[in-house]
């Protein structure tokens, strides 16, 4: 683990917005290299590497939003570590001001700079638990609403001693509440006749925890859950949930978090209610046949299919199709979008038929290249989907109850949502 | 609203009037003025004005009750402790009287403020403070303090020792707050690393036990922290490792990916020491986590992937779930694909490889070249590997003969070489689609190899001496690589076939290869023919030509000792450029002896960042925009001869550069054995 020399926040015209160097070692010369990289990725038209290169250190950067965050470095170091510290430094500016914009920075820089020393003294990431972080810096809201009611000046919160790292001690509610959402997410690959290829189940816990003081939570799942490659926040007793797989005890952070999150494997779940079949047919002609085989309405379908050429006509039976074009050579090229608001599912087959132009330019590539003639009639290979399919599970997860150990008599549960969302599923043309 | 355009020259100017006036806001007797007026300066601050020269103004703030003006102000000093010690050095006894103040926060900023502070003399007003502070009795203090030891080293390792902080800092290894222990490993094992011989970090068992109870008990940056530095015990016991590895486990069940890393790192640093059936176990444990960050960022992903890649030369059965968890979304960026494909090819056996297959066949349907060309040379690779599947394989080949797009084609043709070497008799299945194929070869790597099956079998091909004229007639034009291929080949069909046509053929060449050519190369290697084909030795000449050829084995391993030592170097960027850390960033850059080779690499990176210009495009690995495939690393290493590189190292880093660039095994492979072909070996 090394150190982190400095920071470096840079909007995408190159100038600094914020830079904090933690040892002294990095000369302040370094923003201006970044800059000239940067602008010389810009002139080749490409998005500049994770790594920049540098004789004397490596300096990893990330866009987010329009602010370019860059870290360097002076020795070998686990890129995933540096990658973490980024994504959470702008995940704690946004939940402190909202967003990652250039313009939230530039107008908020003394506070981020004192929550940027706080996070990281000497090159070492020390401290990047939201929760904590409101302790020691209030958010600016807070801090308002202290001097309107004090009339006084608002006096730093002291920090207390021994508290649960991850929670934030001054937590104080009327009402004492906690949802939890169960989020699965589809990750796949079809073949065209709905045969599933690969793909995984990712299903994440998410939490909304409002309560007071330090509650000890006790949630319970159904028999019958297994959390495979369970991955956990924190503040799970880990060790108890291997002796006791259906019993996860925490105590909670404020606000929301991901509680656990796990993958399974797609092909061991229950089926994907969306049946859907791609097909390339004869001059260039294709199908696209959609049908709900669930058990409830399926929304927001949107399915993309990345074209090869132009299209000479498109057909369907129901909701609106939109082709766009390519915008320029490093696009991903044309594409038809096809987006159907709600499908019930006693829907009958949706359908969407169209052929392809053959491609134009082939006579100047003929005379250039022998060998693209024969592609006469080009041929689609994949299209992605991505729709909502609420109120269901694929996964034998279930949550059977919650109970606050050290509060019996506190009811706070408000129970839980659940939701499917095909996030990256792609079907392979027939 | 000032436009973007002129925002990089408004900020250098830092007018006069702004700081008079900022002056006066920091020396107002409004408190809410005063901290406005520390609040711009901080903000000029850090977007990278030179404040400096409002110090004693700002200063004079320090001395507040208030505490929210009382940070601003140390974050303002602690910004410049480091480039204007002179000036802090003013405000030192303000510090030392903060570091007794009730509040922690102010006390723990006092602390921090006197490390960055760097000239010598500081360390007579730190030396009673920082005592203090590590044995505070907040954990704010302490975890504060800790990190500042390290500083106080950095000034004056000598009076750091002697004066016991260094044993402070070891004790609070111990203590009972897991932020306050991550702190303190933290700090010894950078004071370790300065000064390795001293053995100020020497992990023993009994303080493992502290550290793993500490590393269930702190937040992610420490879980990292600690897992690090029990990576760094190493240990013959074969119970405590055990014992360890054990505790480490759980940690693959941390939502943050880096932890994961750490962990199964501190795993493949002692796993050599297991039992076969405890290696197996941990081996079991640690895939499934290794499989989730493939669902992750393509970055995370990447960096996973060439983790993976190193465990399987390793430890080939480490996914027993088969090789469809890497298959490629279309979606997924090429430098992804590309690493899939790897390990798809790794992975191949027995077991999978009708899925592996359909798979493959899949990938050679798509548009992006690069991966189709890729995809080609795993399917032949997976071919040399599980012989089961060879007509399988071949029968892929032949559909693309069939569709006939030249690039495929020629990728075909470079591995069909390599396949036909290991399957003779296969060459049976090619003879319809030679003839059509020829056209489309304009690589001349694919022309080379087509050149050496002619040759090779032009027995079985009816119409090889005809096809071997064609090209020969136009040899002038071929590249050296492509004219030294023809050369053999020509001389093989004159061997086997031995009749009217084919000497003249030979003639033909001969001439062109010992009069015209430029090349020495082709002009010796003719003239060595030339003489071993004298009328009475011709079967002589034909056991040295036509000998019998070893067989070919799909390898992609790095050499041993590489592997080892990345393997130690686990989630580190070495492990992800399957590089050693020097070849890419310098050894203790802020050394004399560094300058030196710095100096040497500069030039390097010069030349190699028009290089990257020339190629760009080609670059495959352009997440991580290090082009190792150049000399230009290389050169540095090995014109400096830095000390720090053993020789054994440098011999390695070399093989590793000469197999690197992907295009060049199929070529070596071919002057290879064209070279044993003449040597009959």
């Amino acid at each position: 683990m090394s150190t982190l020399e400095a920071i470096y926040l840079i909007d995408i015209y190159g100038s600094v917005l914020l830079q904090i160097e933690s040892r002294g070692r990095i000369s302040p010369v370094t923003s201006e290299f970044i800059k000239s990289e940067i602008s010389k990725c810009k002139l080749r038209n490409e998005e500049p590497p994770f790594i920049i290169y540098h004789m004397n250190y490596l300096i990893f950067q990330q866009l987010q939003d329009d602010v370019r965050i860059c870290i360097p470095v002076t020795c070998d170091t686990e890129p995933l570590y540096i990658h973490d510290v980024m994504k959470l430094i702008i995940e704690i500016i946004k939940t402190y001001f909202g967003s990652f914009q250039s313009s939230v920075i530039e107008k908020n820089t003394s506070l981020i700079a004192q929550l940027l020393t706080e996070m990281i003294d000497y090159g070492y990431a020390i401290n990047m638990e939201p929760n904590t972080l409101q302790d020691i810096i209030p958010t600016p809201s807070l801090m308002k609403k202290f001097m309107e009611v004090t009339g006084l000046q608002s006096n730093t919160p002291s920090i207390h001693k021994n508290t649960v790292p991850w929670r934030t001690s001054k937590a104080n509610y009327t009402n004492n509440e906690f949802f939890v959402r169960i989020i699965e997410r589809v990750f796949a690959v079809y073949e065209g006749n709905n045969q599933l290829a690969f793909g995984t189940l990712k299903v994440d816990v998410e939490c909304k925890s409002q309560m007071s003081g330090i509650p000890e939570l006790l949630l319970y799942l159904t028999p019958g859950s297994i959390m495979e490659n369970a991955k956990f926040h924190n503040c799970i007793d880990v060790k108890r949930w291997k002796d006791r797989p259906l019993q996860l005890q925490f105590i909670p952070p404020e606000g929301k978090f991901i509680l656990a999150s796990f993958q399974a494997n797609l092909s061991k779940q229950k089926p994907l209610p969306l049946n859907v079949e791609a097909k390339n047919m004869t001059d260039g002609n294709f199908e696209i046949r959609i049908r709900n085989t669930g058990k409830k309405p399926i929304e927001n379908l949107e399915v993309r299919v990345p074209l090869p050429g132009s299209l000479s006509s498109v057909s369907t039976t129901h909701g609106d199709y939109i082709y766009r074009p390519s915008k320029s050579v490093n696009d991903e090229g044309a594409v038809l979008e096809w987006t159907i608001k709600k499908i019930e599912w006693t829907s009958p087959a949706y359908v969407l038929k169209g052929t392809l132009n053959t491609k134009q330019e082939l006579s100047i590539s003929d005379m250039s290249d022998g060998g693209f003639e024969k592609k006469a009639h080009p041929k689609l290979e994949h299209l992605t989907l991505h729709y909502k399919y609420p109120l269901t599970i694929l996964s034998h997860f279930k949550v059977d109850s919650l109970k606050i150990v050290n509060r019996p008599d506190m009811k706070s549960f408000k129970g839980v949502k659940h939701s499917v969302i095909a996030q990256d599923v792609s079907v392979r043309f027939k | 609203m000032v436009p973007k355009i002129f925002q990089s020259s408004r900020q250098k100017a830092f007018k006069k009037s702004e700081t008079s006036e900022l002056q006066k806001g920091l020396v107002s007797q409004y408190a809410g003025e005063r901290i406005d007026a520390v609040k711009r300066t901080i903000a000029a601050m850090t977007v990278g004005k030179d404040v400096s020269n409002l110090f004693p103004d700002v200063l004079k703030n320090l001395a507040t009750r208030d505490v929210t003006l009382k940070k601003l102000v140390y974050l303002y000093l602690i910004n410049y402790a480091k480039t204007h010690p002179d000036l802090c050095i003013l405000a030192v006894n303000t510090f030392v009287k903060d570091s007794e103040e009730y509040n922690p926060t102010v006390r723990a900023l006092a602390i921090r403020t006197m490390g960055c502070i760097r000239v010598t003399k500081i360390i007579d007003y730190l030396a009673h403070p920082l005592r203090k502070a590590l044995k505070d009795d907040h954990p704010y203090v302490r975890k504060t303090a800790a990190v500042c030891v390290v500083k106080m080293f950095e000034l004056d390792p000598e009076y750091c020792s002697s004066n016991g902080f260094i044993s402070q800092l070891q004790a609070l290894v111990t203590d009972p707050n897991p932020a306050v222990v991550t702190n303190a490993v933290r700090s010894l094992a950078e004071i370790h690393d300065c000064e390795p011989e001293k053995g100020y970090f020497n992990l023993v068992y009994t303080m493992t036990d502290r550290l793993i109870v500490a590393l269930s008990e702190c937040n992610e940056w420490g879980r990292i922290t600690i897992l690090s530095a029990l990576s760094r015990l190493r240990t013959t016991d074969v119970k405590e490792a055990e014992f360890i590895c054990e505790r480490v486990i759980p940690q693959f069940q941390h939502a943050n990916s880096g932890v994961v890393l750490a962990a199964v790192k501190v795993i493949m640093i002692h796993i050599s020491l297991f039992s076969e059936e405890f290696r197996t176990l941990l081996y079991k444990k640690m895939a499934p986590p290794l499989l989730t960050l493939l669902s992750a960022d393509p970055e995370i992903q990447y960096v996973a992937l060439r983790n993976i890649n190193l465990i399987l030369q390793k430890q080939p059965d480490v996914f027993e779930r088969g090789t469809r968890v890497f298959f490629c979304k279309y979606n997924d960026p090429l430098y992804i694909k590309l690493e899939k494909l790897k390990i798809i090819t790794m992975l191949a056996c027995e077991e999978n490889i009708n899925e592996t297959l359909s798979e493959l066949r899949t990938y050679a349907s798509e548009v992006d070249l690069e991966f189709v060309k890729q995809t080609i040379k795993s399917l032949g690779d997976v071919a040399l590997k599980v012989p089961s599947i060879i007509n399988d394989c071949i029968a892929v080949f032949l559909e693309i003969f069939e569709v006939n797009i030249s690039y495929m084609v020629q990728e075909v043709m470079v591995v069909m070489e390599t396949i036909l070497r290991q399957y003779p008799k296969k060459v049976q299945l090619l003879l319809p689609y030679l003839e059509k194929v020829l056209e489309e070869l304009g690589d001349p790597r694919a022309r080379a190899s087509m050149a050496w099956i002619l040759g090779e079998f032009c027995n079985s091909i009816g119409n090889s001496t005809q096809l071997l004229y064609e090209m020969v007639s136009s040899i002038s034009q071929e590249d050296l690589q492509v004219q030294l291929a023809l050369l053999t080949a020509t001389v093989k069909l004159n061997l086997i076939m031995r009749n009217g046509e084919s000497e003249a053929l030979l003639k033909k060449i001969f001439s062109y290869a010992t009069n015209v050519s430029s090349n020495q190369d082709l002009r010796d290697r003719a003239f060595m023919y030339q003489r071993l084909m004298t009328s009475k030795n011709l079967d002589t000449a034909t056991s040295i030509v036509c000998s019998q050829k070893p067989t070919v084995e799909h390898d992609t391993k790095l050499p041993r000792l590489l592997l080892e030592t990345l393997l130690s170097e686990m989630t580190t960027l070495a492990s992800v450029y399957h590089k050693l850390p020097e070849s890419f960033i310098g050894q203790g850059k802020f050394g004399a002896d560094a300058l030196q080779q710095r100096a040497v690499e500069e030039l390097n990176v010069d030349e190699e960042n028009n290089q990257t210009a020339i190629e760009k495009g080609a670059n495959v690995e352009n997440l991580l925009d290090l082009d190792f495939g150049g000399q230009g690393t290389a050169t540095p290493t090995e014109s400096t001869a830095s000390p720090s590189i053993s020789n054994n190292a440098l011999d390695l880093f070399m093989s590793v550069e000469s197999s690197a660039p992907s295009n060049q095994p199929p070529t070596a492979g071919h002057s290879r054995s064209a070279t044993e072909d003449l040597l009959g070996l």
